[in-house]
């Protein structure tokens, strides 16, 4: 890690905010403690001889007794509470992740393009937004869900189709900033066509502000998919996810909390790891606080 | 969307639970306070078909018969009844000097007019078939169907104010459990033609004959009975006022139970039954009901059409396992399908009965692969089943079973009873999570329905079946019946159409002080035989 605190000359921005991004140690730890957890959830699994669909009928709600194999003991069904855990992370992160991506493109993609174009294009595509918000968040996951007959494919259309207008509506009032610009508009009188200088101008400049917001928007994908999967829409028994396991488990809550402490532990690590190195990327980004 | 029902269902409960607390106490030691769920659909005795409701009417009504705590037929309305030789003809003596509430004498000319109206189309009754089907009474089909309005064609008779005769076209003993209140009721006539169908849920104008009379209709809160003076068997009757409560959520249904509201619950939920059954052992009461929890396999299916794959499915299942250890409702697992409901009654098991559950997994493995199923080649099947807690667990429990012993990758498919219901008619399934609740302790009630005449949805077809059902149907009584209809069970268990798992208890709690709550597996509990101490 670098000591000096003056910026060498010839340092890029980008290289300026990574170094600021790692002088924080709370986002850092985050970082550690995030990656971990994720390796955990791909590679755990593996050692286990079996995978958290298969159920040990001899050994119903074991309790944590941390011998192997059932190191956090069974659910009330025989299986193992410790793989399903992490398989339940699997699709918990990897929706959070790919959906908050997919959301991210589209959003800040139809952001720019409505800032850049301006005018009565702008008016409707944000209009349209605006339409969307407006729509209840529930009715409109149960449309979908009914739309593609339920199952993982439709909770994911469904979180990426409410997701991506925020992002969309923040790049869009910095791409309106942007488009008067000097830079925009040589551009411009220099023949460049507009998709092109949304895609090399507009975008790159609202990077920041991109990786900001997508950072806080993974956990919002996660805890949708949870909180879908908690009310029985999204990810199906038996396939685990965190949010059916919380559910299971505030359903035991009153007879067996250990069901309910793993998967919401996991769930609150993750969310807070997250939104601690969104914060650090802010403070990084942020060039009224050098 | 399941959650969110169940979210808002308990916030309605919540809410009219503070309603009732706000309307002040009513709990004085001379109410019995009884739960039955949701609301009644109807309090209408010739139209009522839901069990609960059924409990306020067997309050309020009485039939020929009546049902003793533990479920056994005694005397009701008539004091002795006759058979002919050949069990297609029943006398039946009605007591001396039997009135309505209102004081009106009740006469058994009273009874016929209540078969007459359930049978009427005009009256869109549901249990019509009691009498054209479960028992086959003269010209009850015709009226049934509009054939004909012309009431003299009907087998049932009174040919005086006392007597009543019953002519059916085929012997049938269990007629006894089809003449209680639930299906028999009478009416009173003066009464219903002077306010229609409205008279019976109107407290001011309804007229009964039973231990207690309807004083108060609350919709979505409670019905209160007051003891009925003009009962023939008044002195006996000890409580005083009987109020039946709606509560739709079990959850909040305990809650009530422990604060004191309710002195018999309408039933336990699932995840409060083991802490309960430890601490009040004595409140919890868990019987067997009538109601049979068995999974049907699709015959259209390719691969279910397979008979091995069907009784390697069936032997598969740990059914003690999956009741006592993963469902944990109190249900009794059982390999046969109309019997465990009358001790009398020596039914067939599936032929596996008798094997350990090791070799009948073994077996299953074994008939699976036979079928040409293996690891390579998983059967790939799916359970349809109701929303309903209970029927969930079972049903992914089942999967996991089949998953563990076979290697089968099954689906659990839960939806609202409705759609589940009609998914049965439209062929779209391949095993369902069939249930069926019999219409008395016996086996008759449901080999009748497996008969591929009455029950089309299950693609059976099997005129062996039919013709056993048919020389049980000609033998007067129970002694020499009850061996035709094994022989008949054993056709249809054979033929592994469906798994039998099953038997589902009732689950009350019931307080200390109420005395004389039997275990009635018909699910008769009449309040004029509990005493409150």
């Amino acid at each position: 890690m670098s000591a000096d605190v003056a910026p060498a000359p010839g340092v890029s921005t980008l290289r300026l905010q990574a170094r600021r991004f790692r002088r924080n140690r709370l986002a850092m730890a985050s970082v550690v403690v995030l990656a971990l957890i994720v390796a955990l959830c791909f590679l755990g699994p593996y050692a286990f001889p079996f995978t958290g669909e298969d159920a040990d009928f001899d050994n119903i709600s074991a309790p944590a007794r941390l011998t192997w194999p059932h190191l956090f003991g069974t659910d009330d069904f025989g299986r193992d509470l410790l793989v399903r855990v992490l398989e339940g992370g699997q699709v918990s992160l990897t929706i959070g992740f790919l959906g908050a991506l997919v959301a991210g493109v589209i959003g800040v993609l139809y952001g720019a393009v409505a800032g850049y174009a301006g005018g009565r294009t702008d008016g409707v595509m944000m209009r349209l937004v605006e339409v969307l918000y407006g729509f209840p968040y529930v009715i409109l996951v149960i449309l979908l869900s009914l739309l593609f007959g339920g199952g993982n494919v439709a909770l994911f259309a469904a979180i990426v189709f409410t997701l991506w207008l925020t992002p969309a509506v923040i790049v869009r009032a910095q791409a309106q900033s942007l488009a008067q610009k000097e830079f925009v508009q040589a551009a411009r009188a220099g023949g460049m066509t507009g998709p092109a200088i949304v895609v090399q101008h507009i975008v790159p400049n609202c990077v920041s502000t991109v990786i900001v917001y997508g950072s806080l928007l993974v956990p919002e994908v996660i805890l949708s998919e949870s909180f879908l999967s908690f009310l029985g829409i999204g990810i199906r028994e038996p396939q685990a996810s965190w949010g059916n396991l919380i559910q299971a488990g505030t359903a035991a809550m009153g007879s067996d909390l250990r069901l309910l402490l793993l998967p919401g532990g996991l769930l609150a690590l993750v969310l807070l790891c997250l939104n601690f190195i969104a914060d650090g990327l802010r403070d990084a980004f942020d060039p009224n606080d050098r | 969307m399941t959650g969110l029902r169940k979210g808002l269902g308990a916030w309605l409960a919540g809410a009219a639970m503070a309603l009732a607390l706000a309307a002040g106490p009513a709990l004085a030691d001379d109410t019995l306070d009884r739960g039955i769920g949701s609301e009644w659909s109807s309090l209408d005795p010739q139209v009522n078909f839901d069990a609960a409701a059924g409990w306020i009417l067997a309050d309020a009504y009485e039939g020929l018969v009546t049902f003793d705590p533990d479920g056994a037929i005694i005397p009701g309305a008539a004091e002795r009844w006759e058979a002919s030789a050949d069990g297609k003809t029943y006398t039946f003596h009605l007591r001396e000097g039997l009135k309505w509430s209102n004081g009106d004498p009740l006469v058994a000319q009273d009874f016929v007019n209540g078969v007459l109206r359930t049978l009427d189309p005009a009256t869109v009754s549901e249990k019509g078939y009691y009498f054209y089907s479960t028992i086959k009474v003269k010209g009850a089909a015709a009226l049934a169907n509009g054939e004909t309005t012309d009431p003299s064609v009907l087998g049932i008779t009174a040919p005086d104010d006392r007597t009543l005769v019953i002519e059916m076209e085929t012997p049938a003993p269990h007629i006894l459990d089809l003449v209680g209140a639930f299906q028999f009721a009478p009416l009173h006539s003066p009464s219903f033609q002077a306010g229609g169908a409205g008279v019976f849920i109107d407290p001011a104008k309804v007229v009964s004959n039973g231990a207690y009379v309807i004083r108060e209709v609350v919709p979505q809160s409670h019905v209160l009975l007051e003891k009925n003076p003009n009962y023939w068997d008044a002195a006996n009757v000890k409580i005083p006022f009987v109020k039946y409560h709606v509560t739709e959520d079990v959850g909040t249904e305990l809650k009530r139970y422990q604060a004191g509201e309710i002195d018999i619950t309408y039933d336990i939920p699932l995840a409060d039954l083991e802490r309960l059954k430890a601490e009040t052992p004595d409140e919890v009461r868990i019987f067997p009901s009538t109601f049979l929890i068995y999974y049907s396999f699709n015959l259209s299916n390719p691969d279910l059409a397979n008979i091995d794959l069907r009784r390697a499915l069936s032997l598969a299942l740990d059914r003690d396992t999956l009741e006592n250890r993963i469902v944990k409702g109190g249900a009794t697992p059982t390999f046969s399908y109309g019997g465990g409901f009358d001790p009398d009654y020596d039914g067939p098991a599936i032929a596996e009965a008798t094997m350990t559950q090791a070799d009948r997994e073994a077996l299953a493995k074994e008939l699976y692969a036979k079928a040409g199923y293996g690891p390579d080649n998983p059967l790939k099947l799916s359970i349809a089943t109701t929303v309903a807690e209970v029927n969930i667990r079972r049903a992914q429990g089942a999967a996991l079973m089949w998953k563990k012993v076979l290697g089968a990758d099954v689906t659990v498919n839960s939806m609202e009873r409705k759609a589940w219901l009609d998914l049965f008619y439209t062929d779209d399934w391949t095993i369902f999570a069939d249930n069926l609740v019999g219409d008395f302790a016996g086996p008759e009630t449901f080999l009748s329905y497996m008969r591929p005449s009455a029950e089309p949805g299950y693609d059976w077809v099997k005129p062996e079946y039919d013709a056993a059902m048919d020389a049980a149907a000609e033998q007067p009584d129970k002694s020499t019946r009850y061996p035709e209809l094994a022989k008949a069970e054993k056709i249809l268990l054979d033929d592994y159409i469906f798994a039998p798992i099953a038997i589902e208890p009732y689950r009350h709690l019931v307080k200390p002080n109420v005395r004389g709550f039997g275990t009635s597996a018909a699910g008769y509990h009449n309040s004029q035989w509990m005493a409150l101490e």
